[in-house]
């Protein structure tokens, strides 16, 4: 265990222990509960929005999904980012203004239908329990990254610490923790950059190295010892090795293999390679790489690697009824993806190496990095990530519709606006929060970028997403590396936190306010609501915890899209045309927002499905690509149904609408706004 | 909210003007995009550097331009 980062995971936990309790004796009313009193200046409302938006998926995954997929996951941060623009143009004054609590307020209040209040809240809790599930997993894998605790360790600390402080202090409480913060992710993501750029002398920028010669691929350490995961985390169980160029491959432990294939996903009609064709098995070192090896049977489904065997890779042309297959004039080469059965440790040596132990300080005697491409693909735009279907215009465009949407869309997100005194303070504050989040998510680039330059040996097992934490520990002073390691690690536990405590608000608070005091008992007192909102927010808790501990196979940026996708469908255009189009029905809104939610939810969870061959559909590439982003057209369906079922329903349009739109759009100078709830 | 309304369509026209200009830069005219600025390709420093910027700016002009036309409607009634 690493002392120095726990030490300092240990000290953001009190602080945030300790302000929630120091918050708590300022908050009194259910008003302070729910919205803060809605009295919090536009700065610090400002950085308690920006902290709860930056997740851990902003702090660790961006970072690695940039060192990944390179040009083409820029989209994440800035879509992150710009999508606040959208909030701040059709949103984010109209829903302040309206004076409603939470969105089913909103969508009660807009439409006169206490029945449209249960689909909505349906949906909050539809969206933050989907949102909730990847900050839990991020909770559990920091901390099994840092502190070698078990995964589900993490998840129950996390979770019990924020679930008391929500429950003591509730909205008031947490609006100056999130505010805290962010100042402190703020610090974690760029104090460190510049720590690391200026001991290490490298920019990021270095043309040689990253933005220069677009054919090389980064080299890693030689003979650094790789925890490879087994096949419980598919797809991070794969090796795919470089074609340009062998590898030689030790198992000092010995491994379990589940399969041996082409690295280049094969296209109908080509011919099958065996496990064969694409690794040599050596039984030892002492064997020269060109001396006969036992053959590997099939596709090595079950083959076991003795202690100090070793493989090497081999190039193969990729054939069609035994004809080469050309691209762009040449011949397309292929090698092996190693996927293994079991975890593993192993070692990647350059050919021609005969020795394990190889002098690291020449980093032209690494291994190639397997699992990535050449600095060209990794640099442009449309690379391995948008490229994957075929169709990388229609991917990225699909993309960022999603984010800028999403963003737009999110539960947790716009019921901080109703903390703004007014509709110009709502405005406002979103303009701070476009700068805040820009100044954060500003680093997340650089960090993926040294992460290529520094420490490419993380692609090799897939754990990009640790590039925040392990970078600083490359550092030569030791004890530095491990203070900067803590700080990063304290800003990753900042993130989820957060994230946490805002989602559990909303949650909690759609239990308390929507389903306990205005279905179960209408006429509740505020004291007792306060208190359903205690209630509630341990069982929220309890339940995320336990959603957490289910979720440990799947990946955190997937999850994050689902939450977008689902947010983008059903929540964005209801907010858009709720408040710009009067002719927008209760059907209308209520059939749009449940098509387009579930369609996109369903065309993720089909994919999702199909990558883990769990479905065995025929699906033609163009498909499968907008089933994995359903944003592209599942946003304009979601409007495109609003828009006709309110025209068939014209009838049902609330007789004051005019009156709506007036509190919706009115000045707060003309006293036409008036809280949907006084407490 | 006509005047308002308008205003945010403006405002939201340049920015899908840039969202989705960009993709069409990068597949269009990938040499000028892949142009080497200060270290960086130039389609690097749009979105990894100046995006956020040039959202500071638009946000900024809308808010201002925002308060100015509640502030003149104020007076109306």
């Amino acid at each position: 265990m690493e002392l120095i980062p726990f030490i300092f995971v240990v000290v953001i936990v009190l602080a945030t222990i300790g302000l929630g309790i120091w918050a708590t004796g300022r908050s009194k009313t259910a008003s302070d509960f729910f919205v803060a009193g809605r009295s919090v200046s536009v700065f610090w409302n400002a950085s308690a929005i920006s902290g709860e938006y930056l997740s851990a998926a902003s702090f660790m995954g961006v970072a690695g999904l940039i060192m990944k997929n390179g040009y083409d996951a820029l989209w994440y941060p800035v879509g992150y980012a710009a999508g606040y623009l959208f909030l701040l143009l059709f949103i984010a004054g109209p829903l302040r203004r309206f004076g409603a609590y939470t969105i089913p307020d909103f969508a009660e209040g807009r439409f006169d239908s206490p029945t449209f209040r249960k689909v909505a809240v349906t949906f909050v809790l539809f969206i933050g329990f989907f949102y909730t599930m990847p900050q839990m997993k991020g909770a559990g894998v920091t901390m099994a990254s840092i502190l070698n605790w078990p995964y589900w360790a993490g998840i129950v600390v996390v979770g019990a610490v924020i679930t008391f402080n929500v429950a003591i202090g509730g909205m008031k409480g947490i609006t100056i923790v999130q505010a805290f913060q962010y100042w402190v992710k703020l610090f974690a993501i760029s104090a460190p950059v510049f720590v690391i750029m200026a001991l290490t002398g490298h920019t990021g920028l270095d043309a040689a190295k990253t933005f220069g010669d677009p054919a090389v691929t980064p080299r890693i350490t030689p003979g650094a010892e790789i925890k490879i995961k087994g096949k419980a985390a598919v797809p991070a169980n794969a090796m795919s090795f470089a074609a340009s160029e062998p590898t030689l491959i030790t198992f000092p432990k010995g491994a379990i293999l589940s399969k041996i294939g082409p690295a280049r996903k094969p296209e109908p009609g080509e011919d099958p390679i065996t496990a064969d064709a694409l690794v040599g098995h050596l039984p030892g070192l002492q064997y020269e790489a060109s001396a006969t090896a036992p053959p590997i049977p099939g596709n090595a489904e079950g083959y076991t690697c003795e202690p100090g065997s070793v493989f090497i890779t081999k190039t193969v042309t990729v054939t069609k009824g035994g004809q080469p297959v050309m691209k762009d004039g040449k011949e397309v080469k292929t090698s092996a993806k190693i996927e293994f059965d079991q975890p593993a440790v192993v070692s990647l040596i350059k050919p021609g190496l005969k020795s394990e132990v190889t002098d690291a300080s020449d980093p032209e005697a690494g291994a190639l990095a397997p699992n990535t491409s050449p600095n060209g693909k990794w640099l442009n735009p449309f690379g391995a990530m948008t490229s994957k279907w075929g169709y990388p215009m229609l991917y990225t465009y699909s993309l960022i519709i999603a984010l800028v949407c999403g963003t737009a869309g999110l539960p947790h997100i716009l019921v901080r606006f109703y903390t703004n005194p007014d509709g110009r303070a709502a405005k406002r504050t979103t303009l701070w929060v476009m700068v805040m989040l820009g100044a954060f998510y500003f680093f997340t680039p650089i960090w993926g970028v040294l992460g290529r330059t520094l420490m490419p040996v993380l692609y090799a097992n897939g754990a990009t997403d640790s590039a925040v934490i392990k970078l600083p520990t490359l550092l030569e002073n030791k004890v530095l590396g491990q203070v900067l390691s803590g700080v990063t690690s304290a800003g990753a536990f900042a993130a989820f936190m957060s994230t946490f405590s805002g989602l559990l608000v909303s949650m909690s608070g759609a239990f308390a306010h929507d389903i306990y005091g205005k279905i179960i008992r209408p006429g509740a007192s505020a004291d007792s609501r306060l208190k359903a909102f205690k209630i509630a927010a341990i069982g929220v808790g309890f339940l995320s915890i336990v959603l957490g501990l289910l979720v440990e196979t799947f990946d955190i940026a997937t999850m994050v899209g689902w939450a977008f996708a689902i947010g983008a469908a059903s929540y964005f255009p209801l907010l858009l045309l709720g408040s710009w189009w009067r002719g927008l029905t209760r059907y209308g809104a209520g059939a749009g927002m449940l098509l387009g939610g579930l369609c996109s939810v369903g065309a993720i969870i089909c994919s999702m499905l199909l990558d883990k061959k769990v479905l065995t559909w025929n699906v033609s590439p163009l498909i499968r690509s907008l089933m994995e982003q359903p944003a592209i057209w599942a946003v304009p369906f979601s409007l495109l149904t609003m828009v006709v079922v309110s025209k068939a329903t014209a009838g049902s349009i609330p007789a004051n609408v005019r009156v709506k739109m007036l509190r919706l759009h009115a000045p707060e100078g003309m006293g036409l706004s008036k809280d949907y709830v006084n407490d | 909210m006509r005047e308002q309304m308008g205003l945010s369509l403006k405002v939201a026209a340049v920015f899908i003007l840039l969202l989705v200009g960009l993709p069409l830069g990068n597949f269009y005219l990938p040499d000028l995009m892949g142009s080497k600025v200060g270290g960086l390709t130039l389609t690097w420093l749009i979105l990894g550097i100046l995006f956020y910027p040039l959202t500071w700016v638009l946000s900024y002009v809308f808010v201002k331009q925002s308060e100015s036309i509640e502030h003149r409607h104020e007076g109306e009634f």
